[in-house]
């Protein structure tokens, strides 16, 4: 029998470690796709309430799009995780096409209303996806490459700083890819739907 | 539905099989470190009880290298800490979902019986600041 109280300290430490794995991964886990979802219900009811206070017919096809991507978000959101965003970041060139035909198809329905409304749907559209990238980053696995990818970005303006030199061109080619992911995301929200 | 609706609808039934791949390495990848993570931690646990029976075991390396008596404190202080904010972010989200479905319960149900009376309290379900005492 081992009477050393540093093992029995490592023991509980261990177990209480355990504790909070568990409490991370799955019980916080599931609260953030609640919580996800009640946000996005959030959105949705806004939506909703502003076509009903007439500013756009519930029958327009830029209102049916939107709450179609809404809930489609609302229904996969437990889907989206880091590893998830992260390739669909990397194969956003191969989904050029679709992603492409769905701004297109979302400028299309917004062709015949007021740049107001258009800019409030725009506004909607743009809280669904901030809470689902919220929800991606508030996963236990998003927080070391989040820190990581922090760490780089003061390095590359470090290194700008020093050198004098801006890196317009990165800065535009991952705007680019941001926004690709984006609709990515809408699309896979879609065609998990359409499954 | 016009030609451009179809042919979208089209480009998303052919990308149905590739996000549905993404989805599953997905929720592979968060699996195996999910479950990689327990299993280690539940493996060390189990090396230290059979440590402390006697055995001489990879435990003792663990111990030497410092992990005793603040990393016990710390681990339990952490998870502690955590299950209460937790459970404050829980209830939060239970009284945003009351106070935001309470509206249009409210709503609704004025349309049906405009002499409905209310229980008073807040919109998130607490009591009302009057009827404390």
């Amino acid at each position: 029998m081992n009477t050393d109280p540093a093992m029995f300290y490592l023991l509980v430490g261990l177990l209480s470690l355990l504790a909070f794995w568990i409490l991370n991964f799955t019980v916080f886990a599931r609260y953030r796709v609640e919580a996800t979802r009640q946000r996005l219900f959030q959105v949705r009811d806004d939506l909703f309430d502003y076509a009903a206070d007439g500013n756009i017919s519930f029958s327009h096809p830029a209102y049916i799009q939107l709450r179609r991507v809404i809930n489609a978000q609302i229904r996969f959101c437990d889907r989206m995780s880091l590893p998830v965003l992260v390739m669909l970041f990397a194969t956003a060139k191969r989904r050029l096409p679709l992603t492409q035909r769905l701004q297109e198809t979302w400028k299309e329905a917004q062709s015949d209303i007021s740049a107001d409304v258009a800019k409030q749907l725009d506004s909607f559209r743009g809280k669904a996806h901030l809470v689902l990238f919220t929800h991606v980053l508030r996963s236990p696995l998003a927080w070391i490459p989040v820190l990581a990818l922090v760490l780089l970005l003061l390095a590359v303006a470090a290194f700008a700083a020093l050198t004098g030199r801006k890196p317009r061109d990165t800065q535009r080619k991952v705007q680019e890819r941001k926004e690709s992911t984006l609709l990515a995301v809408d699309a896979a929200a879609l065609a998990a739907r359409a499954a | 539905m016009n030609k451009r609706e179809f042919e979208l609808q089209k480009l998303i039934v052919t990308e149905q099989t590739r996000t549905a791949l993404i989805e599953r390495i997905g929720k592979i990848v968060c699996e195996m470190i999910s479950w990689g993570g327990r299993g280690t931690l539940a493996y060390l646990a189990y090396l230290s009880v059979e440590a402390l029976a006697g055995k001489e075991t990879f435990a003792q390396i663990l111990v030497d290298v410092g992990l005793g008596e603040k990393f016990a404190m710390s681990t339990l202080v952490v998870t502690a800490t955590a299950s209460l904010l937790y459970a404050r972010y829980e209830r939060h989200l239970r009284k945003t979902t009351v106070e935001r479905l309470h509206k249009r319960i409210r709503a609704l149900e004025e349309r049906l019986d405009p002499t409905r009376e209310s229980s008073e309290l807040t919109p998130r379900g607490d009591t009302n600041p009057r009827d404390i005492i």
